[in-house]
C-alpha cells in the first residue's frame, strides 16, 4: 500500500503549526495574486453593467453623465465609470430625463447591489435593476427574475409626510398599489425587503442632495 | 526491481479502474448522490449545470494533484485543516476567474459558487485517495469522479432545460406547439427528474450487467 498521510508518530506543535502556516501563506499569496490580476477586468464589467442598468431604468435615456459625491457631500463629476453613484440620463437632445443613483446594502447572504431611476421632479420611481447579487437561488435571486417585480418599480411613487420628509417603501400587502408600496414575492421576502431597505437609505442621502443641487446637475449639459 | 515495475503496473491499473468508476458505477450524482445541493439547485438549464460541473471538476482535480504531492508533509492531525485550506483556495480562485470572464453565469451560480468547499464529493475524494495515493492515481480519480459529476448535472440540466424551457444551451429544439413544462425550471423539477435519471441509470446498469457474463 502507498503510504498516506504523515501517520501515527505524534509531531511536534512545531511542525504541524509549521505546515499550517506554509500552506495558508501560499493560499493567501495565490488567491490575492489572481484578485489582483482579475480586478481590473471585473471592474471594467461592474462599471459596463452599471452604466448599462442607468439606461435601463431611466426610460428614454440615450446617455448619461457620472457622479461620484465629493468630500462636501455634493456631487462631483466623473471622466470614468469608475466609483459612479449617481447617473444623469439624458435624451437624444441632452436634455435631463432622470437620475439613476447606484445603492448597495446587504441581502440574505451577500452585498446586494441595485441601480434605480428617479424621475426629474423625485416624485416617482422610473426602474430598478439588480447589478449583483448572491441571493439564493430559486428564492433570493427572484428579486432579479421576477419580471413582474422589476417591472413594478417603474409605477411606484413616492409618499411625503406633511413636511416633505420622505416616507420608507413598504412592501405591498393589498391589491390596490398605493403610494410607497414596492410588490412581494412569495419565497423571497427576506431578498425584497433588504432591496426595499437599501433604496430607503439611499433615498434619504440621496434626496437632500439633488434637491440642493439638481440645478447643477441639469445645468452641466448647458455648459 | 521486478516488485517495483508489479507496483507500478498496479498503480496504473488502479487509476483507469478509478477513472471508469467515477464515470459510470460510483458515478458520485446517480449512485452516490453527493453534492445535491448545487445538483438540484442549478440545474435548471444546460449553461449553468455545465459551469457549475466544470468548476466543481476543476477544483477537485487541482485539489487532489497538491493534496496528493503534499501527502507525505500534511501531518495526521491536522489534515482535514489542510485539506479544506487547500480546497477554498481553488474554490476561491475559480470563484474569481469565472466572475471576471463570464460575468453573466458568475450571476447566474450566485451562492453555489463558493459553496463548493463544502462539496462533500470533494472532501471524500481527498480523504479516500488523494491523501493517500501518488498523484497520477489521485488525478485519474478526481478526474473520474469529476466527469462523473459532471456528465450527471449535464444530463439533468439538459432534461430540466429541454422540457422546462423548450430549449438546450439557450437554442429552441422543440416543435412551436411545445408548452413548456414550468415545473421542470422550479426546484420540484429537479426531484422529479433526478429521480428519473436515476432510474434510467439504474435500469441500464442492471441491463448491462446481466448481459456482461454472456459476453
Amino acid at each position: 500500500m502507498t503510504p498516506g498521510v504523515t501517520p501515527d508518530r505524534a509531531p511536534s506543535v512545531l511542525r504541524v503549526q509549521a505546515v499550517l502556516v506554509a500552506i495558508a501563506l501560499v493560499a493567501g499569496l495565490s488567491i490575492a495574486t489572481v484578485h489582483e490580476l482579475t480586478r481590473p477586468l471585473v471592474q471594467a464589467q461592474r462599471g459596463g453593467l452599471l452604466g448599462n442598468a442607468a439606461l435601463e431604468v431611466l426610460p428614454g435615456a440615450v446617455n448619461y453623465r457620472m457622479y461620484a459625491r465629493g468630500a462636501d457631500g455634493s456631487p462631483e463629476l466623473l471622466q470614468t465609470v469608475d466609483g459612479a453613484e449617481l447617473f444623469v440620463g439624458l435624451d437624444a437632445r441632452g436634455d435631463t430625463v432622470g437620475v439613476a443613483i447606484v445603492a448597495s446594502g446587504m441581502g440574505y447572504q451577500d452585498t446586494i447591489q441595485l441601480v434605480y431611476g428617479l424621475e426629474p421632479q423625485q416624485q416617482r420611481l422610473l426602474g430598478m435593476r439588480v447589478v449583483a447579487s448572491r441571493e439564493t437561488p430559486g428564492l433570493g435571486s427572484l428579486i432579479v427574475e421576477d419580471a413582474g417585480f422589476v417591472a413594478g418599480f417603474s409605477q411606484v411613487v413616492l409618499q411625503f409626510d406633511g413636511d416633505g420628509e420622505l416616507q420608507p417603501l413598504r412592501m405591498r400587502d393589498q391589491a390596490r398599489y398605493e403610494r410607497g408600496e414596492i410588490d412581494a414575492i412569495t419565497g423571497a421576502t427576506v431578498s425584497v425587503r433588504a432591496v426595499a431597505r437599501i433604496i430607503n437609505r439611499s433615498l434619504a442621502e440621496w434626496l437632500p442632495v439633488l434637491r440642493a443641487h439638481y440645478d447643477e446637475l441639469q445645468g452641466d449639459k448647458r455648459g | 526491481m521486478a516488485e517495483s515495475l508489479l507496483t507500478a503496473d498496479a498503480e496504473a491499473e488502479s487509476g483507469t479502474r478509478r477513472l471508469r468508476a467515477g464515470l459510470w458505477r460510483e458515478n458520485p450524482i446517480l449512485v452516490q448522490a453527493l453534492g445535491m445541493c448545487p445538483t438540484l439547485a442549478v440545474s435548471n438549464t444546460a449553461t449553468n449545470a455545465l459551469t457549475m460541473g466544470l468548476a466543481t471538476a476543476t477544483v477537485l482535480l487541482a485539489s487532489a494533484l497538491v493534496i496528493s504531492s503534499l501527502r507525505r508533509f500534511i501531518p495526521q492531525q491536522v489534515r482535514l485543516a489542510c485539506f479544506v485550506l487547500v480546497i477554498a483556495t481553488f474554490v476561491t480562485l475559480t470563484d474569481m476567474l469565472i466572475e471576471a470572464y463570464a460575468l453573466d453565469l458568475h450571476r447566474n451560480l450566485g451562492a453555489f459558487l463558493p459553496l463548493i468547499v463544502v462539496n462533500c464529493m470533494i472532501l471524500s475524494r481527498i480523504e479516500i485517495m488523494a491523501s493517500r495515493q501518488v498523484p497520477s492515481v489521485a488525478a485519474l480519480d478526481a478526474l473520474g469522479m469529476g466527469g462523473g459529476f459532471l456528465l450527471g448535472l449535464l444530463a439533468l440540466g439538459s432534461l430540466r432545460e429541454l422540457l422546462g424551457q423548450g430549449a438546450l444551451f439557450g437554442m429552441h429544439l422543440m416543435p412551436a406547439g411545445f408548452e413548456p413544462w414550468q415545473v421542470m425550471q422550479l426546484p420540484g423539477g429537479g426531484f422529479f427528474s433526478l429521480a428519473a435519471l436515476v432510474l434510467g441509470f439504474h435500469a441500464l446498469d442492471r441491463r448491462w450487467r446481466t448481459a456482461e457474463p454472456a459476453r
